[in-house]
């Protein structure tokens, strides 16, 4: 268990590492940093001054652990649209952000789960695969066009809910559902194949034979051995709903880092891009290592691997 | 002479027998087609079906649009579909805030869509297949090194990666088609990688191996030949999510640039009005979402049956 949890560790502290190289040759890639980072209208003298201020002539690998020293104090610039420090900007907006996922998550684990096992007790009727199609359509659909579609006609036709801001739990809704429905499709298609895979196990033909309820069956049984995989599935889906949230979050107005960044990016406001993206990659690799840890307890044996 | 010829006769016959029953060829075609509808099969079709009309359709664009996709007549602007209300019937699917035929657009559109496709998944499995190739067939350190830059890799969102590096570097279809590909060479390498692990264990490796062949061409007539069908399988589900990206790109602005029509950035466009045109919004969604479609569909019918 400990060589696991230190390797993992290891493994994770090295992602960290590549995500602050990653930020850190940011500013490289869009040609010269000095000038990527002075306000538009800066003058020359204006540039070649940051340049020497920030240490822009010196060593590039000096430069990189001066970039991550200040990352470490939480210092990664001013923000040059808001005027402001760009990692506390950046820190302000993460709970909504958080909020979203985590919304969006459980809509995903309510609707996925219970859709599937049905899915899978009904492999011979209409079921399996109408619950298919409509994983394959969810797969398909592009996030940002669901969210469209559905401002559209819940916002704008039925008035039902609000088509954009943060509010109360209705502010919630179409937001979270537009970022779960890839994953309700990849998720439910995931609980299909391994529970029919279980139920064609000698323990569930035991488990019938003993005259147990389907419902122990399902719950006590199956349910167990098919959560690994699952999780799996889901663990990965957490990380890319922070990816995914960018999207939505401009579609939605939601006030999260995602949109944030789009903001930064429209006013090529360079520290800020900086600081999201490192906050995101640090805020990415947390909960990899969270899900990878917490596999521990569903599967043992990787304990001993 | 009967006796001697007796059984080339038969063969003859027998040959000109089957010639002449044209109900076999008949028969061949029906249960090949019957084959094709049964279970996944019917999804091969319709996916083939939809793949096929839109490379036609971005092949054969500037004789299919019925307008000229460039084309802006402000007094045309925001026209409804042709079956609505107040529409100009030359407008099958009316047209955008700047007056150009939506329709054409869309046609014109497949072309980024597909091309954009294509490029990357080119480019994500030319360095995920070399790596993959490497790591399985060569083992040892170097293995270690490359999948421990996959794990890294993977550790991160791509469509973030892609954001961050997009916003940066400045936009274009050709950025597009390698910041996409190369954030996405990881899938391929971890499937090669693996296939190429079992297969490289097959006797006829070892049988090579013996006879003198080299390592060049067991890996390019051997190991690759017998990896291509988990290859293809991780191409399609690589295509779909690379158009699905490239429109995500280009919604958010950071794709390919105006006036090149692509969906993502027609839906980009649309955003601003549409709450008075929603065939705007619609169209080209259906547009990514029917290709998406076609391609999953593909992609579904080759994997192993369950």
């Amino acid at each position: 268990m400990l060589r696991y949890f230190v390797k993992r560790l290891g493994h994770a502290i090295l992602v960290l590492l590549a995500v602050t190289i990653l930020v850190f040759l940011l500013v490289y890639l869009s040609g010269d940093p000095a000038r990527a980072l002075s306000p538009i209208d800066a003058t020359e003298e204006d540039v070649e001054n940051l340049r020497h201020q920030l240490g822009l002539d010196q060593p590039l690998y000096i430069q990189y652990f001066r970039f991550v020293q200040d990352a470490l104090h939480g210092d990664l610039g001013y923000s040059y649209k808001y005027r402001m420090p760009a990692m506390s900007m950046a820190l302000q907006r993460l709970p909504a952000t958080l909020i979203l996922a985590l919304a969006s998550f459980t809509i995903t684990v309510g609707i996925s789960i219970p859709l599937g096992i049905f899915a899978a007790s009904r492999r011979d009727s209409f079921a399996e695969p109408f619950v298919n199609i409509l994983c394959l359509l969810t797969i398909s659909t592009p996030t940002f066009w669901l969210g469209l579609l559905l401002i559209l006609v819940f916002a704008e036709y039925l008035r039902w809910l609000p088509a954009s801001g943060r509010g109360g739990l209705q502010n919630l809704v179409m937001p979270a559902v537009t970022l779960g429905a890839y994953s309700i499709g990849l998720t439910t298609k995931m609980v299909v194949t391994t529970t029919s895979a279980e139920l064609g196990r000698g323990y569930v033909t035991t488990a019938r034979s003993k005259g147990l309820k389907e419902q122990v069956i399902y719950s006590r049984h199956i349910l167990k051995n098919m959560l690994i995989p699952v999780v799996t599935v889901l663990g990965l889906q957490l990380g890319a709903f922070l990816g995914g949230t960018t999207i939505v979050e401009v579609v939605f107005a939601w006030p999260g880092i995602g949109w944030l960044m789009m903001q930064a990016i429209n006013s090529r406001d360079l520290p800020l891009i900086r600081a999201v993206v490192l906050i995101m990659g640090v805020f990415f690799t947390v909960i990899n290592l969270a899900v990878d840890l917490s596999y521990c307890y569903l599967e043992p044996r990787i304990r001993y691997e | 002479m009967s006796e001697k010829t007796n059984g080339y006769t038969g063969m003859a016959l027998a040959g000109r027998e089957v010639a002449a029953r044209p109900s076999l060829k008949l028969e061949f075609f029906r249960r090949a087609i019957g084959k094709l509808l049964v279970r996944n099969n019917l999804m091969t079709v319709i996916g083939g079906a939809i793949i096929t009309t839109i490379i036609l359709a971005a092949v054969f664009a500037p004789f299919l649009a019925p307008h000229d996709y460039k084309e802006q007549t402000l007094s045309h602007a925001l026209l409804p579909p042709s079956w609505s209300k107040g529409a100009n019937s030359t407008y099958l699917l009316g047209t955008d805030h700047l007056g150009r035929d939506l329709l054409s657009r869309i046609i014109f559109g497949a072309r980024t869509s597909l091309l954009v496709g294509v490029g990357a998944v080119i480019v994500a499995g030319s360095i995920g297949t070399i790596l993959g190739l490497l790591a399985g067939f060569v083992g040892g350190k170097l293995d270690s090194v490359i999948m421990r830059l996959a794990d890294i890799q993977l550790s991160f969102s791509a469509i973030l990666l892609c954001i961050a590096i997009m916003a940066v570097i400045g936009q274009g279809l050709s950025k597009v088609v390698i910041v996409l590909g190369v954030v996405s060479w990881v899938q391929y390498a971890r499937v090669v990688r693996g296939s190429t692990l079992s297969v490289k264990e097959e006797l006829y490796i070892e049988a090579a191996r013996a006879i003198g062949v080299s390592n060049w061409r067991i890996v390019t007539h051997h190991i690759l030949p017998n990896i291509s069908r988990p290859l293809m399988v991780i191409t399609t589900v690589n295509a779909a999510r690379q158009i699905l990206n490239e429109a995500a790109l280009s919604f958010l602005g950071l794709g390919v640039q105006p006036p090149t029509p692509a969906w993502g950035s027609m839906l980009s466009e649309a955003r601003g009005f549409f709450r008075i045109a929603w065939w705007n919004t619609v169209f080209p969604g259906l547009a990514i979402l029917v290709t998406v479609l076609g391609i999953n569909l593909l992609g579904q019918a080759l994997q192993p049956r369950q």
